[in-house]
């Protein structure tokens, strides 16, 4: 006892040195001092945070069976969603602000959900934009590389398009070197990938080879779009246009990126053109 | 003048010095690295042979009173109490093996201004980088903090050998 009194007075300083500052230590963190108070959580949470490390990055090799299991299981969800079990239908129309320039066409990409190209009269085609996104019948839809025909039904998601092959179809179109009128129309000779134009006059020099291509008098497209490209050219005895087969640009049987085409001004010119021709009839 | 009521007239002047002078310091941008404290002054200033258990109550109750004008709670009261026990074990690395009267206080006139000048600058250093970690209580930027308890020390041992000699001159008066 003797001994540990003579210690304690020996190292007295120490101790009380010690003391004080243990004193001083919990005032610092007890008072009022932000900082501090959230410097020994941090610094503390340093120990713990290490300490659940080390202990998880042992403890992890036991549930790795476990978790490979559950990876599989996520794989094969997501899996099951790549497999086109989703449609995507948010978008809307593509704008651009432009103040001297006035745009006239906007467009919105589509996706060809459902399409045939083996009926005898009526092919169509659906696409996975609707009125949600201000897809309205008549406008145009434009594959990668032509034109591929016009939305005639729409609801909520969904539209349906009647291609060029369909035997309801008519365009004016024009020969893109003369500038020519005339229209597409699908016959019944007709395949997949083929058209035929009339209305083309017969004084007009076309040759295979030559582009026919969208002349935007119905202001469903734009004008100058291909349509296809001349294959033969035969005159209509008694006629004066001559019969016109063109090979399609757009390929039917591959139809995936389509972009349906919205005339802002359509409106417009079809209330001036109405006007005119009542005007004449009166 | 009885020495008791002339040692807290000393504590009274050091404490305005420090919380009236020091803390108003502008230096602008510089004011980061010069945050100087010279209060301890009077802790340096007690006899050699002084209690060091007192020497470090009257240190603990000082450095409270700092901390009540700083807003820091407990910092100047830690590093003051560490000042005087270090005191207390340095002082015998600077005084003559013999014939130094332990009643007095060190004092240039007692062991030379070289002597007095290391006495002063280790233990304002000792105190300034006591109170610059505590008051980060962190290891980042260990060495930044060293340069601010270095540059504060200077400017603190030129102000405190200013006031040794006013102490001096009291003492006599």
């Amino acid at each position: 006892m003797q001994n540990i009194i003579r210690l304690l007075q020996k190292f007295q300083v120490v101790l009380l040195f010690c003391l004080l500052q243990a004193l001083c230590l919990v005032l610092v963190f007890s008072g009022n001092n932000a900082y501090h108070r959230s410097s020994i959580a941090s610094s503390s949470n340093v120990v713990v945070g290490n300490f659940y490390e080390m202990s998880h990055s042992v403890s992890s090799y036991f549930n790795l069976k476990e978790e490979n299991k559950q990876l599989v299981k996520e794989n094969l969800i997501q899996k099951k969603q790549l497999l086109g079990s989703q449609i995507e239908v948010g978008k809307s129309f593509m704008i651009i602000n432009e103040k001297v320039y006035q745009q006239q066409y906007e467009l919105l990409d589509a996706k060809v959900i459902n399409s045939s190209i083996t009926a005898p009269k009526h092919n169509f085609i659906t696409i996975n934009v609707g009125n949600d996104l201000q897809v309205k019948p008549n406008m145009g839809v434009i594959g990668t590389k032509g034109i591929i025909g016009v939305t005639v039904a729409c609801n909520s998601s969904f539209s349906t398009v009647t291609p060029i092959i369909n035997a309801n179809f008519v365009l004016p179109i024009r020969h893109a070197k003369s500038k020519t009128f005339g229209r597409v129309v699908w016959e019944d000779d007709d395949s997949y990938n083929t058209a035929t134009v009339i209305d083309v006059p017969s004084s007009v020099a076309v040759a295979e080879g030559d582009l026919v291509e969208t002349r935007g008098s119905a202001g469903i497209f734009p004008e100058g779009v291909p349509v296809g490209i001349v294959i033969s050219v035969k005159p209509v005895t008694g006629q004066t246009y001559q019969k016109i087969k063109i090979e399609l640009i757009e390929d039917f049987s591959s139809l995936y990126n389509v972009t349906v085409v919205k005339n802002v001004k359509k409106q417009e010119q079809r209330e001036l053109e109405m006007q005119t021709i009542e005007n004449y009839q009166q | 003048m009885n020495p008791i009521t002339r040692y807290i007239v000393k504590l009274f002047f050091v404490i305005l010095i420090q919380v009236v002078a020091l803390k108003n310091l502008e230096l602008g941008a510089a004011n980061w690295w010069v945050t100087p404290f010279v209060y301890f002054i009077v802790i340096l200033d007690l006899p050699v042979k002084f209690n060091p258990i007192l020497s470090m109550l009257v240190a603990l109750i000082l450095g409270l009173v700092i901390d009540m004008f700083y807003d820091t709670y407990g910092l100047h009261a830690s590093a003051a109490v560490s000042i005087a026990m270090f005191r207390y074990y340095f002082t015998g690395f600077i005084l003559p093996r013999d014939g130094f009267d332990t009643s007095s206080s060190l004092t240039v006139q007692n062991v030379g201004l070289g002597k007095y000048l290391v006495y002063i600058g280790v233990l304002s250093v000792i105190y300034h980088l006591w109170f610059f970690s505590l008051e980060a209580f962190t290891f980042d930027m260990f060495f930044l903090r060293l340069t601010q308890a270095f540059v504060s020390s200077v400017v603190a041992v030129v102000v405190i050998l200013f006031l040794h000699y006013v102490f001096v001159k009291f003492d006599r008066y």
